[in-house]
């Protein structure tokens, strides 16, 4: 091929390769279903303690630390889903506080992303957890007056947004008052 | 000669390079933890029989003393960081006595949540205290109560969790 065919030949070439590049964009708007596609997700989990360990004396000032994680997974493709960044969260609020004869009195930021706890429908919450990142709180309650042992169960929601997995979202917390 | 200087270099690098070695857990004889540490005393007044539903109050002082561990040495006093949240709670309280106010009398103030009752203060740095005065109305049923005091280090770990507690007993008469 000469030099002066091969330069003639080149604006069709180009029409050619835009137009490809058109079509895979266009491909890009189909359902997520080939090999080469995945899905990006947050996905929320949540670890607890009482600070202090059971037990506790009746009346006194006790503590739930809680933290709160956003892992981002990917899922699609030819391989099993895995960690890995994802978008940040929607709406997060954890709940289920306060055993029976429990008062809500405080509670402090830890550490990452700041919660708001708000003590009637005694609850914490944060608008946005991006992927990576965890919040650290600590509610203070005083404790049940009452002897006995007590078992709250701890949940945190994903508010109108889909996260990987709905199933990993609570914990219980059992402890005993004792005089 | 410069081949032989050459192949030295390697090596007095990895002699020269202290970094990773100061990121390592602090167990050496030269390393040392600092610490804050919150103990409390109290006092009733008054101290002699009240009346049901009188006004008495606790005074109260919260103090955060700092703490060195480590090296060869066994732990000291030593100034260290700032306390984290700091939260007094007064235990077995009986339902019947319900705080009525807060007085500060010196260093960091604290405020009253009449919901625990309990009384916080976002931090106590080192080597200060803290006095407040809490007032409370007595119980309406004569009696001798007995209640705790504890100051409370929620969401950050201090150098002795077990001094932070004092028990005071009133009589209503």
């Amino acid at each position: 091929m000469s030099g002066g065919r091969w330069w003639r030949r080149l604006p069709v070439v180009a029409v050619v390769l835009i137009g490809a590049v058109l079509v895979v964009g266009r491909a890009e708007a189909a359902p997520c279903t080939g090999v080469t596609c995945y899905r990006y997700w947050a996905d929320i989990t949540m670890t607890a303690a009482l600070d202090p360990p059971t037990p506790i004396l009746p009346g006194e000032l006790h503590g739930y630390t809680v933290r709160v994680t956003n892992t981002g997974w990917r899922t699609g493709g030819l391989s099993a889903p895995v960690p890995y960044p994802g978008p940040d969260s929607g709406l997060v609020v954890v709940g289920g506080f306060g055993a029976p004869d429990e008062v809500p009195v405080a509670y402090t930021v830890n550490s990452g992303v700041p919660f708001n706890c708000r003590y009637i429908g005694p609850s914490c919450g944060v608008e946005v957890l991006p992927s990576g990142a965890s919040g650290e709180f600590t509610f203070i309650w005083r404790a049940p007056r009452t002897p006995g042992t007590y078992t709250i169960r701890l949940w945190i929601d994903s508010y109108q947004w889909t996260e990987y997995d709905e199933t990993n979202n609570s914990l219980t917390l059992t402890y005993e008052v004792t005089p | 000669m410069i081949r032989r200087l050459l192949r030295l270099l390697p090596a007095a690098l990895v002699l020269l390079w202290p970094v990773p070695a100061a990121a390592a857990p602090c167990t050496s004889a030269t390393c040392y933890r600092y610490w804050a540490d919150l103990t409390v005393t109290a006092a009733v007044t008054p101290s002699t029989p009240i009346a049901p539903g009188d006004t008495h109050s606790y005074t109260i002082r919260v103090t955060n003393t700092g703490w060195r561990t480590g090296g060869f040495f066994g732990p000291i006093q030593w100034p260290g960081p700032d306390s984290g949240p700091v939260w007094v709670g007064f235990g077995r309280v009986l339902g019947q006595e319900s705080a009525l106010s807060i007085q500060n009398d010196s260093g960091v103030p604290f405020s009253l949540n009449t919901l625990g009752p309990a009384c916080g203060a976002d931090l106590l740095p080192t080597g200060t205290t803290s006095q407040f005065t809490v007032s409370f109305r007595a119980p309406l049923t004569p009696g001798t109560y007995t209640i705790r005091i504890t100051a409370n280090s929620f969401g950050w770990t201090e150098y002795d969790e077990t001094n932070n507690s004092t028990t005071l007993t009133y009589v209503v008469s």
